[in-house]
């Protein structure tokens, strides 16, 4: 799958890797038809978290692919799933969007308090 | 009117993040809850104009723009951790749901992700780390008594005013 874990180059992050983060063995819900801007969205988000600049892009790839294999056994029918999005994606993204996201595609900005006026003492 | 009778928002901080020359907020607010010793803190995140519109802003690399928002929690919470007895963070899933058709299970994941990840700095004063659902939303907690504890989670309960449902 091809990623950018800077603005500079484009990686080739193997698909079974990119797959283990989209299909994540730690949840058991079903993979929706997720869009090419949200796989987008996804994977970079995820890397976000468990990317360590400390070392290379292939320790990294080993690193990250041995912490989800060892969380739990990973389910082959959402592995598939996650596959077939990977492939639409590297068929459909643009190289200048990769990688890309906008603040609100990764968090949500909450104005009003999680306390609601209404809530009983 | 401020605050429910059980908790007061006495304090809170803000600090600023650059990347790749858009500005973002992070939010952190302290509470006082009856019965929780030490402070119930929420993290926020926005961009530099709290606005909903998007259109100034730039697109920015989410590596990046992840990384740094993640370190600068870590930062801002470590100056007074060992003043903290729950941490924590939430998505408003009724309002995802109704602007985009998969942004609750994205950023589900995304948060749950960087919960990991703040969590793995603060574990020796906060070990555990719970995902709880509420009624119209998702949170992310990490405290120093386990939310199962009963007195504990009755009184998160009773103070957000809704049931809470712990995944794990």
């Amino acid at each position: 799958m091809k990623v950018k874990i800077d603005t500079t180059e484009i990686k080739d992050l193997p698909d079974d890797v990119a797959a283990l983060i989209i299909a994540d063995p730690s949840y058991n819900d079903e993979i929706p038809d997720l869009s090419t801007q949200e796989v987008n969205v996804l994977v970079h988000g995820v890397l976000s978290s468990i990317y360590d600049p400390a070392l290379s892009f292939e320790e990294n790839t080993r690193e990250i692919k041995h912490r989800y294999i060892s969380e739990a056994r990973p389910n082959k029918y959402r592995l598939n799933k996650a596959l077939g999005l990977i492939e639409t994606y590297n068929k459909n993204i643009n190289e200048e969007d990769i990688g890309s996201v906008e603040f609100s595609d990764m968090f949500q900005t909450i104005t009003e308090p999680l306390i609601s006026k209404d809530s009983e003492g | 009117m401020a605050g429910h009778h059980l908790t007061t928002k006495h304090w809170e901080k803000t600090s600023t993040v650059l990347v790749a020359g858009n500005q973002y907020n992070v939010q952190l607010s302290y509470h006082n809850i009856k019965g929780i010793p030490g402070n119930v803190v929420g993290i926020k995140f926005s961009d530099d104009s709290n606005s909903m519109d998007s259109s100034k802003k730039g697109s920015v690399n989410g590596v990046l723009l992840g990384r740094v928002i993640g370190e600068k929690v870590i930062r801002m919470v470590s100056d007074d951790l060992n003043k903290i007895s729950i941490l924590g963070f939430y998505l408003l899933t009724d309002e995802l749901d109704s602007r985009s058709k998969h942004a609750v299970f994205v950023k589900e994941r995304l948060y749950g992700n960087q919960a990991q990840k703040i969590h793995s700095y603060v574990k020796h004063q906060l070990p555990v780390i719970r995902m709880l659902r509420v009624k119209g939303g998702t949170g992310w907690t990490m405290s120093k008594k386990d939310l199962l504890d009963e007195q504990q989670f009755k009184l998160l309960e009773k103070e957000l005013g809704k049931r809470l449902e712990v995944l794990g």
